[in-house]
């Protein structure tokens, strides 16, 4: 069985999308404030999602629909290691200075590292299995491996994955690049023919180095 | 996938032998931390689970939760007597928070040399594995999902076994969260009760290794049915329909080749929260094509063990795997099965020790069922 890359996506401090990675980089900015959610959430919704939350699913926005599978045998797999970071240590320093009676109720549940994946399935609607790795450096490439595996194996027909992360120290400045990038795989038999393949998986090998 | 050897270091016993004693006295009430409520009253107290510091035979040093979950693996490890080369060893981690107790610890001072979730790698390096490793962090279902990532390694022609662990650590941001999400329970965890308050969390790390089902295993017990969903619903309600954790466990099902009526015991999520149980009494009853569950065997071990977020799963496999092997379901005490919950009952007799559904469910609605057999 074949497995294609058959859409590309990603919201970067670099880049804004795919397509101008052909265009002059743009300027490094010492604070976050290079993504603008608005035009992916309207004016409220994003409130209370983290950045790699908003970063996922704007990312996932940019995707062409996919019309062709079943909902429930299309997965999600991201691959993130600090996914939950910024949240978890605004959080510990809230609870320092004020308590825990000033934390944001609705804001908290970004702790949980999984739900740049969730929201994804949850915006699109998309019931196969939802995964989130977490290995350092690799969790992004792992999210191919899986999609590959569970694609031969029967269980989907298509899955998005990629990696996300945000890195901001706590008054926002950028301590390590942000963003989300995704990749749309899929069994080239069941894929949209009309749709040019981006590539075409074709074998993985991993191991530890102790 | 056979189960060959287990590893535990649980709030209620450091050793598979000391765990089943364990289950056998049900802790009265679960060990208090402090919780930083506020600057000024930062004495508050909150129940919680927490795993024994009693490690003084340790080569591992200091305890944090990596080093639980690398003592269980090397547990597991020895358990299974595998007698293979450890670069044929792969070891998959679930976790719903990596380290966060060092992060925590340190006030996430470390910011760069210290990466929260890179538990797989660094136990590996412990160990001596140099097979492949990778970290699953689905929340609640992490150490479940972990099976899918488990089950294709033991496909790949290089890999004889697998480790999977689960490990969770006690983390004041995660119990923040349970906390303004209003489901901490001021007191113990009991699953399925009438107005049960809520749940507990608890730390923690169970290991199992797993081989292809041709070997032969001592456990006899064998993994025989996997079901993912997500609800894609709400970011940390399931929904209310139950529908997609319901096809988790028919696909479980589906895949063992057996009917909901052949089930013997069902280890449930089961958290005590009102925004889970009553959902998956409904989910297990309608498995049965009944409005009331008909009276099944439930064993809740949370009740036990706490909350003990991705590390749940694994901790569930390795209680089911022991009670299969011993033939014996251990008495529950103090626990109550309340009125709302008909048919949910703590059985001791079991007709037969054949099949054990664990469901799992997580924030974000990431679903996971297992069905465990005998070997063949």
């Amino acid at each position: 069985m074949s497995i294609a890359i058959s859409d590309i996506s990603m919201i970067s401090s670099k880049f804004e999308n795919p397509a101008a990675m052909s265009q002059p980089l743009r300027h490094e900015v010492g604070k976050n404030d290079w993504f603008d959610p608005k035009p992916y959430f309207g004016k409220q919704s994003f409130r209370y999602l983290s950045n790699p939350v908003r970063y996922c699913v704007a990312a996932s926005k940019q995707l062409n629909p996919i019309e062709q599978h079943d909902l429930q045998r299309i997965g999600v797999i991201i691959g993130t290691n600090l996914g939950d970071y910024c949240v978890r240590r605004d959080m510990h320093n809230t609870m320092k200075s004020g308590g825990t009676q000033d934390l944001n109720s609705i804001y908290v549940t970004n702790s949980s590292i999984n739900l740049a994946a969730s929201y994804i399935s949850i915006d699109k609607g998309y019931f196969g299995p939802n995964m989130t790795l977490t290995s350092p450096w690799t969790a992004g490439i792992e999210s191919l491996y899986m999609a590959d595996k569970l694609i031969s194996r029967g269980i989907l027909d298509c899955v998005i994955t990629g990696a996300c992360e945000d890195m901001t120290d706590s008054e926002g400045h950028i301590l390590q690049n942000g963003g989300a990038g995704l990749i749309v795989c899929e069994e080239v038999e069941k894929a949209d023919t009309t749709v040019e393949h981006y590539a075409v998986l074709n074998d993985f090998s991993n191991s530890s180095t102790i | 996938m056979n189960i060959v050897g287990l590893g535990i270091q649980s709030p209620i016993g450091n050793s598979i032998d000391s765990f089943w004693e364990g289950l056998k006295r049900r802790p009265v009430l679960p060990i208090e931390c402090k919780m930083p409520e506020s600057k000024e009253s930062w004495e508050t107290f909150v129940p919680f689970y927490q795993t024994g510091q009693s490690q003084s035979q340790s080569k591992f040093g200091p305890v944090d939760c990596e080093s639980l979950a690398t003592i269980a693996i090397q547990q597991a490890l020895d358990d299974a007597k595998l007698g293979v080369n450890t670069h044929r060893i792969a070891l998959v981690v679930g976790t719903g928070a990596g380290a966060i107790d060092v992060h925590e610890s340190c006030g996430f001072s470390k910011q760069n040399d210290d990466y929260p979730y890179d538990f797989a790698a660094n136990i590996s390096r412990r160990l001596g594995l140099s097979g492949p490793c990778i970290t699953v962090s689905t929340a609640c279902s992490a150490s479940a999902y972990a099976l899918l990532v488990v089950r294709e390694f033991l496909d790949e022609s290089d890999i004889d076994a697998v480790a999977l662990c689960g490990v969770e650590a006690f983390s004041e941001t995660s119990l923040a969260t349970f906390k303004k999400l209003l489901v901490v329970a001021p007191t113990q965890c009991s699953p399925f009760t009438d107005g049960a308050p809520g749940t507990v969390l608890g730390d923690g790390a169970a290991a199992v290794v797993l081989r292809k089902s041709k070997h032969s295993s001592e456990t006899n017990r064998q993994i025989i049915g996997i079901g993912a969903t997500c609800d894609a619903y709400h970011a940390t309600a399931p929904r209310q329909d139950g529908k997609y954790c319901k096809q988790a466990i028919k696909i479980a099902l589906a895949e063992a080749g057996i009917g909901m009526d052949q089930i013997d015991i069902i280890l449930p999520h089961g958290t005590g929260t009102k925004t889970n149980d009553p959902i998956e009494y409904s989910i297990l009853s309608d498995l049965y094509n009944k409005r009331e569950l008909p009276s099944v065997a439930i064993f809740p071990l949370k009740a036990y063990l706490g909350h003990g977020g991705g590390s749940s799963a694994v901790f569930s496999i390795l209680a089911l795997t022991l009670m299969f092997k011993k033939r014996s379901v251990p008495k529950v005490e103090g626990w109550q099965p309340g009125e709302n919950y008909k048919g949910v009952v703590n059985k001791q007799r079991i007709q037969s020790f054949q099949y054990g559904l664990i469901n799992t469910l997580a924030f974000g609605g990431n679903n996971l069922s297992v069905v465990i057999g005998e070997g063949t």
